[in-house]
């Protein structure tokens, strides 16, 4: 199980703020290739100015991920 | 060791408050640098919304606040970003930094806010009369936050 979030434009593309996931996904990619599978909406994850935050940590690459992960997806920052 | 303080409000703040803040008390600084970001009416703009990722903001403030300590000999760092609802010209983020000389300072200062625009989960959203969009990251913070994070790509990272 992986706990998903989605933030801001991510957020409205994808029609929902947070989703719990039964899967095997052992890495991001593979994460968003089962979310693109499902679904339309999740191609835009695929992006590379897509950030990527598992555990509040902003995932390195090759990043993995392990049951009970919680992984956000993020678009690019635009604060300040 | 500078003194590192981070803030997160949605309630508007006084910026001659907080520049006071950093102000006076250190006897050993001859320099206060601060950056005010407010919102800008341009494009039928009627306000600005920011969300952030509540925990991993606060962390990403810090590490940033705590690289430029490192790099430059500071007594203060402080960072504080509004969230939520924000009308034309009010304060959306104070930076500042106090330190012996003022290079430091007005080093840190730029530092701080130009690497808080790419490195920290914040997201604006733009009201206007006709509808009201999510704000794209822009190549030139971009380049301003690279410029200082090319060789230090671990501390803020």
């Amino acid at each position: 199980m992986l706990h998903i979030r989605y933030f801001a434009a991510l957020r409205d593309q994808m029609g929902m703020s947070e989703e719990s996931l039964e899967t095997n996904a052992a890495t991001p990619q593979a994460l968003i290739a089962e979310l693109r599978a499902r679904d339309d909406r999740a191609d835009l994850l695929a992006e590379p100015f897509i950030r990527i935050i598992i555990n509040d940590e902003i995932a390195r690459e090759g990043a993995a991920l392990k049951p009970g992960d919680t992984i956000a997806f993020c678009p690019p920052f635009s604060g300040g | 060791m500078a003194r590192i303080e981070i803030t997160i409000q949605a309630a508007p703040f006084d910026p001659a408050v907080q520049l006071a803040s950093i102000s006076g008390s250190d006897t050993d600084c001859g320099a206060v640098a601060s950056f005010l970001g407010q919102v800008r009416g341009e494009d039928g703009l009627i306000a600005l919304e920011l969300e952030h990722y509540p925990g991993v903001t606060e962390k990403a403030l810090r590490r940033i606040a705590e690289s430029a300590a490192e790099r430059w000999q500071l007594a203060r760092a402080v960072i504080l970003h509004r969230v939520g609802r924000m009308e034309l010209g009010e304060a959306i983020v104070f930076v500042g930094a106090a330190a012996p000389h003022r290079r430091a300072a007005l080093d840190a200062t730029s530092f701080m806010i130009d690497v808080l625009k790419t490195q920290a989960p914040f997201w604006k959203k733009t009201h206007t009369k006709t509808g009201s969009h999510w704000v794209e990251a822009r190549a030139e913070d971009h380049a301003a936050s690279t410029r200082w994070l090319k060789d230090r790509e671990s501390e803020t990272g």
